[in-house]
Formats: structure tokens, sequence, C-alpha cells
């Protein structure tokens, strides 16, 4: 299957070892060096209903267990319900003997078609928040369980505390012992003085009535032994374990379940704390507030045609570059060096500063694990000598009939074609002896103009990208 | 419950961000916030293979690396799809079962720290947080897993760990051997009516329709029919107990298996059969009871708790007790553990979450501010206090922090 951006051939290696597409990698504007999923910390941004699309506060959504309030999900197959009405003849309230048409509501399964009629919840009145909700049978026990054990770890901080203090006075008190009588006297309290003892007020801790231990168990039922299984009255795991305090046994028992709602994620990037993408706060717009993704800064590689590779054979492959920043850029191609993004050169005013801008020094770093990828290259490539220029990009550039490209002077060898902001490179690949796959790696050489600097002006700095191309398979000659 | 609860029942009144509780097993992970009564969120312990693509268990690991992959993009989904916080600067409390592998606990705590960047973690044992469910301080945990069964007593709220047990007799054993007999029993019928033995069909059932199988048609029977069924075995004239009713279930689609009731019945039994070693799930309870000190042993034997998903089958709990009461009362033991009555305690929460309901109580309390691992202490030392490493749990530090 073809991927739009080739996702599956072309991937960068991003700066925490890992290969990554272009679409799956961002670009960090002040360290300016790639992160991907794996480097970048996540964060919850907002939270919002997928059904009614409706935003909400993160403390409401604690109360509510991450919950919509109004959307309801079928037990039996995880799709929304659908609110349907129905009218039913009751009789008035003024006059009973007259009967009128009323409309109650119930819950159905568009998907399944399991309905709430089917478990016996009586129809509602109300179109929405009628349904009433479950109770925990075990909820009293378990709060003054939940009392008591907050008591007693109470106490025994309570306990660390005061030894930490009684230590120091003690020797005090012990000379005071010998010249003053009444200082035993004179506590009020008659706490015992070794700290082994049994202290504390009983009071203190909260009353609980620990569970009893019976001799009998409920064993099997009787008619298991005769009684046919009806598979559709038994439900799965997946239906028991979507309500995990009440996990019912039959579908008898199933009963409808808030809508679990979804988050919108913003990264940041771990060691300058700058936002690498921000959504936006409304739950049906997909736009981004930031979108600092590598697509937008980095020069896009593509292969433009499929090639028949053979062992030993050195075949000629074409690679599209393509610029996607407002500027004109330089590019080069480069032997491959895995640690090529680390070294970044600079042009402009200050040349002593090290490959980031803006770190604030009191941001401790937690590093996480480098990861090791396999980055064997089973062929030899001959990389075009020299830079290219691409021109940059130019948004009017489809409706101007012009064409820009005789400007620069291309050698025909390396740059086999120019149109607008794109330019086809030749690239010549001889297969090694022993490989099956051929894949190629080489570092990308380009100018980025930063936007974003202290100085007033723009910088333009040289970085460097190692780029890994699956060509193809190799055909047995 | 209602869907509204006050503020006063979640979590610490003093922390800003409540405790989250995490109960990592081989089958199901439960994971959910402190100071509530049920997990949020029970699902199944698989992760999206990086390379292949296909689910596989989180436990199935070539190399740590591996098992460091699956469990970042786990504790990613559990937060970002389940949970809906933000793990930073949020204490964890991980609910372990004492004898896990230290890669596995050590790769935690280092995903936990490094990647998610809690605030801090605390490890408490399984079997001794379940008691805090019951409000007891004495009993004798079985905790009957999907991999294994584990056992610890706990007197007084010590675990008397040089009595542990443990078996490879979990959900996973019954899977294998209901696969067994349906390979060997089970009729297909295909979808023009014939009807082939499965084992013609299939050479494997895959594991998920073993797990439904077991989960909604087989059971646990009774002991005196199990010794029936043991004795027709051996001795074919001994009339067998009439079998339960056998089950049509829809498989794949194409066929209709036909489970026949032999098969519902004895699925489990591979439980209770007596292997090289005689050790059943009834000798489990007894040899740990041997191992702990003589005056302690009533008070346990009165106080056994059985928790685990697999303790839900039907008929399970109460073919337990009355393996062990019959294993007692046999030669072997009753010379040399004279126990006059066992019994069972009922946890006010479904099987497969006690112990992180343990977990959810221990963490709303002020005990996990005292006792947790912080951030700052894990960066510096890179390494995890546990039981077995013995620069944490000599004598002389024991003696100091009660002197």
């Amino acid at each position: 299957m073809a991927h739009l951006f080739q996702g599956d051939r072309i991937r960068l290696l991003c700066s925490c070892g890992l290969l990554k597409p272009i679409t799956a990698i961002y670009f960090c504007r002040h360290c300016l060096k790639l992160r991907c999923g794996n480097c970048v910390s996540h964060e919850v941004d907002t939270l919002f209903c997928p059904n009614c699309l409706e935003n909400m506060p993160s403390t409401e959504a604690r109360l509510k267990k991450n919950r919509c309030a109004n959307c309801f999900d079928c037990p039996s197959c995880g799709h929304t319900l659908s609110t349907r009405a129905t009218s039913i003849q009751t009789p008035s309230p003024e006059d009973p003997s007259k009967t009128v048409a009323r409309k109650v509501y119930y819950l159905a399964c568009t998907s399944c078609r399991w309905t709430t009629r089917d478990v016996g919840l009586k129809d509602q009145t109300v179109a929405t928040g009628g349904w009433v909700e479950q109770d925990n049978e075990h909820y009293k026990h378990l709060q003054s369980l939940l009392e008591h054990y907050r008591s007693v770890a109470q106490q025994e901080k309570l306990e660390r505390e005061k030894k930490r203090f009684s230590h120091r006075k003690s020797s005090y008190l012990s000379l005071s012992d010998k010249y003053s009588l009444p200082s035993i006297l004179g506590r009020k309290s008659l706490t015992p003085l070794s700290p082994f003892a049994h202290k504390g007020d009983v009071s203190q801790t909260s009353e609980m009535t620990p569970l009893e231990a019976t001799a009998e168990v409920e064993g099997l039922p009787e008619d298991i032994f005769t009684e046919e299984v009806v598979l559709s009255s038994v439900t799965t795991m997946e239906q028991r374990l979507s309500s995990p305090e009440w996990q019912p046994e039959k579908t008898a028992d199933l009963y409808p379940l808030h809508k679990h709602i979804l988050v919108k994620r913003s990264l940041r990037c771990r060691h300058c704390e700058h936002n690498l993408s921000k959504p936006e706060y409304n739950p049906s717009s997909i736009k981004f507030k930031i979108q600092l993704g590598a697509f937008y800064h980095v020069p896009e590689v593509r292969m433009v045609r499929q090639v028949e590779l053979k062992t030993g054979v050195e075949t000629g492959v074409q690679l599209s570059l393509c610029n996607p920043t407002p500027h004109d850029m330089t590019v080069a191609l480069l032997p491959f060096v895995p640690e090529a993004s680390e070294v970044s050169l600079q042009k402009g005013e200050e040349s002593v500063e090290g490959s980031s801008l803006n770190t604030s020094s009191l941001v401790r770093v937690v590093e996480i694990p480098p990861e090791r990828t396999d980055l064997k290259l089973t062929a030899d490539v001959a990389l075009p000598q020299g830079q290219l220029i691409l021109a940059a990009r130019d948004d009017t550039a489809e409706y101007d009939d012009q064409d820009s490209s005789p400007n620069y002077k291309d050698d025909p060898q390396v740059v086999a074609w120019r149109r607008a902001n794109k330019v086809g490179v030749n690239l010549l690949v001889t297969p090694k002896p022993d490989a099956t796959y051929v894949r190629v790696g080489f570092v990308l050489r380009y100018d980025y103009t930063n936007t974003v600097a202290t100085a007033t002006e723009s910088r333009t700095v040289t970085l460097n990208i190692p780029v890994m191309v699956d060509v193809g398979p190799v055909t047995q000659s | 419950m209602p869907l509204f609860e006050g503020l006063g029942g979640i979590g610490l009144i003093n922390e800003k961000n409540t405790t989250v509780v995490l109960d990592i097993g081989t089958a199901y992970t439960k994971a959910g916030f402190a100071g509530e009564y049920g997990p949020r969120i029970i699902t199944r312990s698989e992760v999206k293979c990086r390379e292949t693509g296909k689910n596989i268990p989180l436990f199935q690991y070539k190399n740590e690396n591996e098992l460091r992959h699956h469990l970042v993009d786990f504790i990613h989904k559990l937060y970002f799809r389940c949970l809906l916080v933000n793990p930073k600067d949020r204490r964890v409390v991980v609910v372990e079962n004492l004898l896990c592998p230290t890669v596995v606990r050590n790769t935690l705590a280092k995903v936990l720290f490094r990647h998610y960047e809690v605030l801090s973690v605390l490890f408490v044992p399984s079997h001794l947080v379940a008691l805090m469910t019951l409000g007891i301080t004495t009993g004798l945990v079985l905790d009957l897993g999907h991999k294994e069964a584990t056992l610890m007593p706990i007197y007084e709220g010590v675990v008397v760990f040089h009595a542990w047990q443990a078996l490879p007799f979990g959900g996973s054993l019954i899977e294998k051997s209901l696969s067994e007999l349906l390979l060997d029993r089970a009729v297909a019928t295909t979808e023009d009516g014939t009807e082939h033995r499965l084992s013609s069909i299939m050479q494997d059932i895959p594991n998920r329709y073993l797990e439904d199988i077991k989960v909604r048609t087989c059971f646990v029977s009774t002991l005196e029919r199990s010794s029936c069924l043991q004795n027709n075995k051996y001795d074919r004239s001994i009339e067998p107990p009439p079998p339960p009713p056998s089950v049509h279930y829809p498989l794949e689609g194409h066929h209709i298996l036909t489970i026949p009731g032999t098969v519902r019945e004895l699925a489990a039994e591979s439980l209770f059969e007596r292997d090289q070693d005689a050790l059943t799930l009834a000798t489990l309870v007894l040899n740990a009871l041997l191992k702990c000190p003589i005056d302690t042993r009533h008070k346990l034997a009165e106080n056994l708790v059985i928790i685990g998903g697999t303790a839900s089958m039907k008929g399970m709990k109460h073919r337990i007790l009355a393996e062990v009461r019959a294993a007692a009362a046999s030669e072997q033991y009753c010379q040399i553990l004279p126990i006059p009555s066992f019994m069972l305690h009922h946890p006010p929460a479904k099987d497969n979450y006690v112990s992180w309901l343990g977990g959810a109580i221990l963490g709303a309390t002020e005990a996990v501010m005292l006792r947790s691992y912080h951030r700052d202490q894990y960066l510096a030392s890179d390494v995890v206090p546990d039981w077995c490493n013995l620069s944490f749990n000599t004598c002389e530090d024991r003696d100091e922090k009660f002197a």
C-alpha cells in the first residue's frame, strides 16, 4: 500500500535514537533538534465527550469519573446509545376516565439492537437525565474501612513526629526529674515515656468492624448439572469488565454505561520545556495553536519511482527534495553518520554558544534511556558532491506561468529536474553482496532560518539530519 | 454508588493530586485512583508490538529493552486513554506480587520515574493489602491468577515470608487443559451440516476463544463428583455421574462447536489433580501452615482469603475449601497438622480487584507520603529498594528504625 509521505520508506533519525517517518517527528525550534513521540513529554490538555463534543473541566471530570453525564454506551457492544421516544396512553391527571398520550423515552443501540427495556429498566418521562445510577453494595463498609485506616495512618505520622521530638526532650526531662517532683505530677496527660508502649486513645481511631469469616461457602447452584446454557444470556469478559464494580454475569443485569471521555494531548520538549504541539480548546476544531511538525521545517525527501536492484549492479535512484520553508535553502548530501545531528555549525554573530537557543539552566532534565536501532546499511551509495539550492516555498507559484528554474545553474548529472521549491536528485546505489533488502543512508545538511531568536534579526543555522531510505528488495540476477 | 462523589471521599486532603493505583497482572491490569471503591478500568495486559503491529501480551518479551518499550506503551495507554490525568508529579502505588521477577520491577520503576516523571512510587505486596479490604490483620491469602497461584500467610500485619508457596496452577493451566480436552472430544459442525472432530479442523484453538469458553461455560465440580469421575477412570465398572448438558458454541463464524458436558466439568480438574510431587492447591495451603509458627496456625486457618480472577469461577472456592478439609483429614497431614476448622472470608469486592482495592485504601492514607520512594532518591541512586536486596534490609537498619 503506498503511503502519501512514503512513511515506510524514508525515515529520519530522531535525537533519541529511533527511526521515524517525517510525519511522526517534531522539530524543536529552540533546541534545533528533532523530537519524536517517544522523547517528548505528553500532557493532558483538554477533556471532551466524543459524542456531544462538550468540554469538561478536569475537576468536573474527576468527580464524574471521566464519564459524560448525558451520553450512554451500549453495555452489549459499546456503541453509543440513542434516545428513542414512544407515546403511551396514560390516564390524564385531571380526568381519570380520559386517556392522554404522553411521551416516554428509552435508550436503544443502533448496532446490536439492545434496549433498556431488555434489562427491565422503566422508560423515562424526561428525555435526558432520568436514568438512575447503580449502587455499590459494599459502599458503607468500605467507607468505614477507609476512615479507620486513615486515622491509623494519621496516628502513625503523629507518633513518628513525637518520637523525633521526644528524643531531644528526654535528656532534659530526666534532669528535671531529679530536682523537681512536680514535673511528673504536673503532666496533664499520662502518656508513657517508652516509645514501645501502646499509645493512643482508642477513641481517636474510628470504629470499624472487621469482616467475619464463614465456615461454609456457597457452592454450585443445583441446576448447573441439568440446565442448558444459553450463551446469549451469559456475559463475555469485555461486557463484564466494562463496569468493573458490578461485573454482571447475566446479560439481564447489564446496565447502560456513561460514555468515557477523550483527551486532547499537548506535547512538550523535555530539554527546553517549550510546547511542540498544542491543540485548540474547542473540541470540534482539528486545528492547532502550536504545530511544530518536522514536515513544516525540514526538507522532505521522497523516492520518485521504484527501481529494480541487482547485487553489485550500480543502479540510478532518483530522490526528490522539497523545501517547506519560505526561505531559500542550501542542501548537501553527506555520508551517513548517526551522531551527525549532535554537531551543528552556526553562521551568524554568536559562534560559541552550543547548539541550543534559549535553554534555561534551571531546568533539570530527566534523561530517558537512549534507544538503539539497527542502522546497518546494506548498499553503497554515490552521493552527489557539492551543494544544491532549493527555492523558497511560494504559494503563488502554481498561478504563475513563469518558471524560476533558469536562474539556478544545475549540473545535469546531479539534478534531474527542478520545479518551484522541489528538486530531483540522482544517486547511484550499489547493493552489497549479501543484501536482500537495500537500505541506504545519508546525512542531509540544510540551512534553517530561525524566526524565533533572542536577537532581533533571524539567524541562519546549518543542521544535519541522518536519513535512512529503504530503496527496495534485491531481485536475484 | 452515585456518579458524583463528595470531595472528602477522594484521596488525601493535603495532596493536590490524587494518587494513582496500578495492579499490573499477567492477564489483566486494574488501574484507578486512591480513595475510590473500584478501579476505573480493568483491561487486558496487551500492547501493540512496535515491530509487527500485532497485539501481544505485555510480559512476552525477548530482552529488557523490549519489556521497557512494552511498559512505556502500556502505561501511556493507561494514563491517556483510561485515567486521563498527567502522570507528571503525581504519586503512584503499584500493587505487586512479592515473587515478581526483579527485572520487571526495576524496569517498571525506570519507566515510571524517567519516562513519566512521577513524583513517587510505592510498591505494596498484593497479599498484604488484600487483608486491608477485610479489616483484619491476620490471614492466609491465596491469589489465583492467570499465570500461577501464590500464597502468603500474614500474621498481625507481618508477611510470614519464609512460608511462601507458589504453583503454576492458574487460569492458563485451565485453558491449556481445556484446549486438550476440546481437541480430543469436541465435535464441530460446519456450514453444510457435516460433523468433524475438532482436531481435524484446527491444531490450536486461539486463546481468546479458550478464555471465553472457560468463563462462560466451564465450572468447578464438587469433590464428590470429581472423586466419582476419578474412580471411573481407573475402574470402568463404577458408574460416573451424569454429565451436565453440552453447549453449542459458535467458532470463527464458520463452525459450531459442540462442547460436551464432560469437558465443561473436567477443564478445571487439572488444578486439583496431584502432579508428580503430589502438589495441589490444597497441599499449598497445608504446607504453608506447616511452615508457619505453631501458635499462629489455628488463627491463620480460620482466616483464609481467596482472591484473584480464577477464584471467581463457579464452584471454585467451595471446592478449594472442601479439598483443604479433605487433605487435612488424610493420613499425610492429620498427625502433623491437627487443625479443627477452616474458615473463608468474603471480600467486599469482586475477586479480581481485591488487591487493587487494598492498594486504593492504603493509597488514600498518609502512609503513602511516609513510605513512598521519591523520584529524587531514585534518580540519585538508580536502584529500587527490594526485599531481596541486602543493601536495604540489613539488621542494623531495622534496629535503627525502632531505636
